[in-house]
């Protein structure tokens, strides 16, 4: 640190006439791979040369799943930012709540700025003005990733560039077998990715929409729109060419592509290339969606722009400038990081290097005329959520009615999507509204304890009591600050509506409408199954096991010393990292514990990939790390009296009437303590869920806290995600009150005598 | 088979079944880049320790980021032991009025998900100016943000006999003297507990970090460990190396100390 | 040195009444036993005077001060506890100069205090151990020694014998008797042992169920207990409390008849009495002469028992007689060789009859 400030300090005296001196940048960029890493920090100090004394600050935005989580906290908390990369669904929302700077002006007094220099995308950025408000990093049309050894196998050629849906389904019929003969398929033609940014493409080519026109409406139930819902439908279930399993989330579909058990995959985009690094065992490549009525394909794009902290507008629009221009977008052809938006390098020979795979690379520049993008409004990431699991179900389900599930997006869009029109019109939180909160809350709870304590009886001295008060000085420092203010003002939150994008003076008053909405959000119900099953399932499980392992390690011997150790260390592990080692140990298709079940002769579940079985997943894993329980236990155990135990077995009592009817009830205690403390955990599962499924499959794994935490930050709903803590806490503080209520019945403490 | 023997089968087994994640973490972190899931046990016949070296590089400015982890995790421990005895002491110790319910307050807190309180608390952090710093990292253990640890010092100086303070305050000692010379000292194994337990917490933490920490040179390790499991193109072996090294330092601070841990938990475990 | 008075002293621990309304007054140098069964309240009272446990009523003086407000430090006294409360991580020499430092003694002032003190208790060589590697006895001494060092106005014991075990208890009794006799320092000493209570104490004062129910010298309260509660609390082996009815003037348990004194006949007639004898108080009669003496001797009782069984210790012989549903303990000088069913004749002289009320339990007059 102090080498850092001496630096910049004889830096500053090196060049005191630095024009820029003392100006400084902060730009959050979001990359993935070290190549464009040290691109991005050579362009920066390229900058700096040739701005003299001014200072980049290249920031990473460093989470888990990459969602630009971090910027949004900067935003929230008003810190210095001046780019930052976004995603285009994004640009709606950070645009309408007034969160971004227009930089048009500016981009265009650049020299050498011309719009004709990157390829047709800068719409995604793009306001109805005509403004831009920002410049792509890099982007990809939804394609087509196809096998080709695998067709060639089938006798079939390689799609053409206008190839249509038929074309796709006779394919698809050509390469769905079963290939060893049991009975099942095991070959599939496709394996269909179905997430809404996917399903968009065919609705687009089917000449249906998903919004109307003016944003405000849905148009998923309407005839074209189903249409294409039928068709990935009918390839799902009534020709039984597409896959059923490994088609969840983006990041894990590949699955089946890769091991080179399905012809198609998609629509996906450029990123699975690089993915598909080390995929060598055949030969893949990419072809245009196959055209309905008409052709088209999505685009999604990630770009720069320059929120509404920036103090230095000017700086920072040509920085945007830079970051999109070609040092960066060269070394993006380069590694084969994503489709450049300059022209000039995604015409390059370093794009389309013939020597690497796919071969028709071009596919990803050809497309780009039928390509549009999707619905630029606020919230488009909480549509999709909306939509999930009914689309899902629309698919997947055997059951499932399309015409009904399509009916109930829309409907759920359209109430959103009223909501959110309503929620402008909410009146505005007076100013100091939320610090009045903080501030009562903070007083109340003091006033209210002051004149609880004049009420006891007077016991001990002053002087003790003025000691005590000041031994809790710190501890109540950070109750009142840290927890009770707080809590009031996220209880206060509850009944608005805020967007973390906003300043805090744009807090609108809600009423009870975050309450009401609990009833009829089925995400949240979904999440509340999940976040119950997990904790119900998890608990005793969990409990049990440390029972029986500190039973039978409770005899100290060399090797009860060895397994001790052993099964307490995954305790003390950080979740992100025993949600890594996991994530590769259940893997599907390469995992270690699907090996050792294919070892033994049972096909392994897809864990952590397929719904049924991620529930599951978290379980086995919360079961690995339960070795705390397992030494509160021990040592309860350890401390027991040996001669309860030798009486019980005087009187004729065998091993396990001993264990129930003398040590259990002993143990008592020690249960419900771990009990308590294990619900609390396991209703407050979050990192895991976070680093290792987002949420997904579907919403099977959209636990509580994760779902609060998505809505607070990534549908920038602070209100409702204050209104879902709160309703954590409430389901928390039944459960303990009903345990500790009923303990009375079943934990039995121990005779205490004092003289 | 005798029952005995039952017993140390099933405890072995437990223990390989548990041991399991790790040696595949540790296989996989060295086996050569692009081999490791497909043959875990490539490492036993040619160890790629450069996994390690590259890792670490590629995480970027490892000293620094094991420094701030550093700093915030003894900065943690020393505020949270101290706040947290001097409360637990309080509550445990001296009868004033209104400490009941101090206690209760306790006991709600431990309740409390933090994510109630995580957007006004960020808020507040703001207000303070103290964002994109370790403030908030530490402040909160500081102000004995973890109540379940003034609840374990408060049931372990419940189990230390009364007549020691009664002893002390016949000698002419206050509340401070009797909390710094009497019973700070007798908690000397609850200290090691709780620092130990902060140790983990801190160093592990990540929710906090990844709200507060946006600066290259404020950033943790674990935060770093997120940011690099993200990536797309780090190879699985580096993943886990990088998870390896982040690791060890819980692994060597629970074997050198794991005698404290123990005497901790039996407190834990022992008054209810 | 100083006087000690407790004026309507009254604790309750939420509807829990500990102390109820307690008076008691020590003279300067005095040194008085509170003595009660477990959980009569003894130790809140000594805690109250040391002013550990602020009582909710009633007030205490030292010194002829009220001392209410005092915090404990400034009332000058010292106290010693049953589990000794050393200080575990400081060392003899460290637990005894605590209290001084605490008074902002000068260092060498304190060495030499601690010295002087330790030589006095013999502690001379145990100085730099830590109260862990002592012995019980050792600990007691350093305990004593840490009250002492202070010379406060007034010493509290909290029952400091009761962890030593019987034979270091009785030379640990002599030596805390020698050494407030000593100092002369007005002493306030709580146990649950008579025996303690009666070697110990100038006075003894009883306390059942948070209330003082007999102050008075040992010897007179062993006579004349005021109460079927400190009859069978004081005196070893206890009074036997027999229940019965006054009928026609004769008090009737099983075969045993006593006449109640012809002036108090008349009040007691037909009310249930508790009659009370010491086992001391039993003389077994020998001959048949006597036997035709009959059950209305004037001088006391006399009856016929059967042997239920028999307790040696050597020195005394412990016998207990069936006496109705009852049972009659004689405590026998000697070695008595009795057999269990065998029938004997005892008496009981009328100055061994104590008589108290079966309700309220006080001695009838």
């Amino acid at each position: 640190m102090s080498a850092w400030l001496l630096g910049a300090a004889l830096a500053l005296l090196a060049e005191p006439e630095a024009p820029y001196a003392g100006r400084e940048l902060v730009v959050m960029v979001d990359e993935k791979s070290f190549e464009s890493w040290s691109v991005l920090e050579q362009i920066a100090r390229d900058f700096e040369a040739a701005h003299p004394g001014l200072v980049v600050r290249v920031i990473d935005q460093g989470g888990a799943v990459g969602q630009q989580d971090k910027s949004r906290f900067m935003l929230t908390g008003d810190l210095p930012l001046d780019v930052t990369r976004i995603d285009v669904t994004e640009f709606g929302a950070f645009h309408a709540q007034g969160a971004l700077i227009d930089i048009d002006a500016h981009l265009r007094a650049l020299p050498g700025f011309d719009e004709a220099n990157y390829l047709d995308v800068l719409d995604g950025f793009r306001a109805a003005d005509g403004h831009l408000f920002g410049l792509p990093s890099t982007f990809t049309p939804y394609v087509m990733y196809f096998n080709r050894d695998l067709l060639a196998r089938a006798g079939l050629e390689p799609p053409q560039p206008n190839w249509t849906w038929d074309d796709l389904l006779a394919v698809a019929r050509a390469t769905t077998r079963d290939t060893d003969g049991d009975g099942r398929i095991d070959q599939w033609g496709i394996s269909l990715t179905q997430w809404l940014q996917a399903v968009v493409p065919w609705i687009w080519q089917a000449g249906g929409d998903v919004l109307d026109p003016t944003l405000s409406r849905s148009t998923i139930g309407e005839p074209a729109a189903l249409e294409a819902l039928r068709f990935l439908r009918r390839l799902l279930h009534e020709e039984r060419v597409a896959s059923f399993d490994a088609t969840f989330e983006n990041q894990y579909s590949q699955g089946l592509f890769q091991a080179g058990r399905c012809a198609f995959y998609g629509p996906v985009g450029y990123w699975e290339t690089y993915r598909f690094k080390y995929l060598t065992e055949f030969e893949w490549d990419v072809a245009p969606l196959p055209r309905g009525k008409h052709a088209a394909t999505a685009i999604a794009m990630t770009g720069y722009v320059v929120p509404r902290t920036s103090r230095e507008p000017a700086l920072a629009a040509a920085f945007v400038a830079e970051l999109s221009g070609p040092k960066y977008q060269y070394t993006l052809a380069e590694i084969g990081n994503g489709v450049p938006a300059w022209k000039a390098a995604a015409t390059s020979e370093s794009f389309l290097d013939p020597r690497r795979a796919p071969r028709s690379e071009n596919v990803f520049l050809d497309v780009l005329p039928e390509a549009r993008f999707l619905p630029s409004l606020a919230n488009w990431r909480k549509i999709e959520a909306l939509c999930q699991s009914e689309l899902q179900g629309a698919l997947l389900s055997e059951t499932y009615d399309v015409a009904e599930a399509a009916r109930r997006m829309q409907e759920k869009t359209d109430a959103f999507l009223a909501g959110e029109a309503r929620r402008a019109n909410l009146p505005l939180l007076p100013r100091f509204a939320l610090e009045a909160c903080f501030a009562l809350a903070v007083l109340g709870a003091l006033a209210a304890w002051i004149v609880r304590r004049s009420r006891e009886p007077r016991r001990g001295f002053a002087s003790d009591a003025r000691g005590a008060l000041t031994l809790l000085a710190p501890w109540a420092v950070g109750f009142l600050c840290l927890f009770v203010g707080p809590a009031a003002v996220s209880f206060a939150l509850s009944f608005c509506a805020w967007s973390p994008l906003e300043s805090i003076e744009r807090v609108r008053f809600a009423g009870f409408e975050n309450w009401f909405r609990l009833a009829s959000d089925d995400t949240f119900h979904t999440s509340l199954v999940a976040t119950a099953t997990y904790a119900f399932a998890s608990v005793p499980l969990g409990l049990a096991l440390a029972l029986w392992l500190a039973w039978l390690l409770r005899r100290e011997s060399t090797l009860a010393v060895c397994v001790r150790t052993i099964v307490y260390l995954p305790a003390i592990l950080s979740p992100v990292i025993v949600a890594a080692t996991w994530r590769f140990l259940l893997d599907p298709d390469r995992g270690f514990v699907n090996h050792v079940l294919g070892l033994v002769g049972i096909a392994g579940p897809a864990w952590t990939r397929s719904e049924p079985w991620i529930v599951p997943s978290f379980v086995l894993m919360s079961l690995w790390s339960v070795g705390a329980q397992m030494l509160v236990f021990l040592a309860a155990l350890q401390a027991l009296d040996p001669t309860l135990e030798e009486a019980a077995r005087v009187d004729g009592a065998g091993p396990w009437a001993r264990f129930r009817h003398v040590v259990l009830p002993q143990l008592s205690p020690v249960l419900l303590f771990n009990l308590v403390l294990g619900l609390v955990g396991g209703f407050q599962i979050f990192a895991q869920a976070y680093v290792l499924t987002g949420g997904g499959p579907g919403d099977a794994s959209r636990f509580l806290v994760l779902y609060l935490y998505e809505t607070g930050f990534r549908h920038l709903d602070m209100g409702y995600a204050s209104t879902l803590a709160w309703v954590l806490f409430a389901i928390l503080g039944c459960f303990c009150w009903v345990l500790v209520k009923t303990s009375k019945n079943w934990v039995h403490y121990a005779a205490r005598s004092r003289g | 088979m005798s029952a005995r023997s039952w017993n140390l089968a099933a405890l072995a087994v437990a223990g390989a079944l548990f041991a399991l994640p790790f040696v595949f973490l540790l296989a996989v972190s060295l086996a050569p880049e692009g081999r490791g899931l497909a043959e875990p046990l490539a490492a036993l016949r040619d160890p790629h320790f450069e996994n390690y070296r590259l890792a670490l590089e590629r995480m970027g400015g490892f000293g620094r980021l094991f420094a701030n982890t550093l700093f915030v995790t003894v900065v943690s421990i020393v505020g949270q032991c101290l706040t947290c005895s001097l409360a637990g002491f309080a509550l445990a110790r001296i009868s004033f009025r209104g400490r009941d319910v101090l206690f209760a307050c306790v006991l709600a807190t431990m309740m409390l998900p933090e994510q109630v309180t995580a957007i006004p608390r960020f808020l507040l952090f703001r207000e303070l100016g103290l964002v994109d710093g370790f403030g908030p990292l530490v402040l909160p253990t500081i102000l004995g943000g973890a109540p379940f640890f003034v609840f374990l010092f408060r049931q372990y100086f419940l189990s230390l006999p009364p007549e020691l303070d009664e002893a002390a305050r016949l000698d002419g000692a206050g509340p401070w003297r009797i909390y710094w010379s009497i019973a700070l000292p007798l908690a000397k194994p609850m200290l090691a507990t709780v620092a130990i337990f902060t140790f983990l917490g801190a160093w592990n933490d990540f929710w906090t970090p990844l709200v507060y920490l946006y600066s290259d040179e404020n950033r943790t390790l674990t935060l770093a460990l997120a940011g690099f499991q993200r990536s797309f193109n780090v190879a699985v072996e580096h993943m886990l190396a990088a998870s390896a090294v982040v690791l060890a330092p819980c692994v060597l601070v629970y074997f050198v100390a794991q005698k404290v841990f123990l005497r901790g938990v039996r407190v834990a475990a022992s008054k209810h | 040195m100083a006087t000690l008075e407790l004026e309507h002293v009254t604790v309750r621990f939420g509807a829990n009444v500990v102390l109820d309304d307690v008076s008691l007054s020590l003279a300067d140098g005095e040194f008085v036993v509170l003595v009660g069964p477990s959980g009569c309240g003894k130790s809140t009272l000594l805690r109250v005077v040391a002013g550990l446990v602020r009582p909710e009523r009633g007030t205490v003086r030292i010194a002829g001060r009220a001392v209410d407000e005092l915090e404990p430090p400034e009332r000058d006294l010292a106290m010693v506890f049953q589990n000794y409360a050393l200080y575990p991580h400081k060392t003899v020499a460290q637990n005894l100069a605590f209290p001084l430092e605490l008074r902002g003694l000068a260092r060498d002032a304190i060495e030499r205090r601690v010295r002087e003190t330790a030589a006095g208790l013999g502690l001379g060589d145990l100085l730099e151990r830590k109260p862990g590697a002592l012995s019980g006895g050792q600990m007691q001494r350093v305990a004593l020694g840490r009250a002492l060092i202070r010379e406060p106005k007034l010493f509290l014991f909290d029952e400091p014998l009761s962890n030593l075990d019987a034979k270091l208890r009785h030379e640990m009794r002599a030596e805390i008797a020698r050494l407030v006799a000593r100092t002369r320092i007005t002493s306030l000493y709580v146990t649950h042992d008579q025996s303690e209570a009666m070697t110990l104490g100038h006075r003894i004062v009883v306390l059942e169920r948070g209330r003082a129910v007999q102050a008075g010298a040992p010897l007179e309260v062993f006579a004349r207990p005021r109460t079927s509660f400190v009859a069978g609390f004081i005196g070893s082996p206890p009074m036997n409390l027999i229940p019965g009815r006054v009928h026609a003037g004769t008090f009737a348990v099983g075969p045993l008849r006593v006449a109640v004194d012809a002036p108090r006949a008349a009040d007691v007639e037909g009310r249930e009495l508790v009659l009370g004898v010491r086992p001391h108080a039993v003389c077994i009669l020998e001959t048949t002469l006597q036997d035709s003496m009959g059950a209305a001797d004037a001088d006391g009782a006399t009856a016929e028992l059967e042997v239920a069984f028999v307790e040696a210790l050597g020195t005394q012989t412990l016998v207990t007689f069936r006496l109705g549903e009852h049972e009659l303990r004689a405590s026998l000088d000697g070695d008595v060789r009795f057999r269990v069913g065998e029938r004997r004749r005892i008496s009981i002289s009328r100055s061994g009859l104590h008589w108290f009320d079966q309700g309220s339990g006080l001695r009838i007059v």
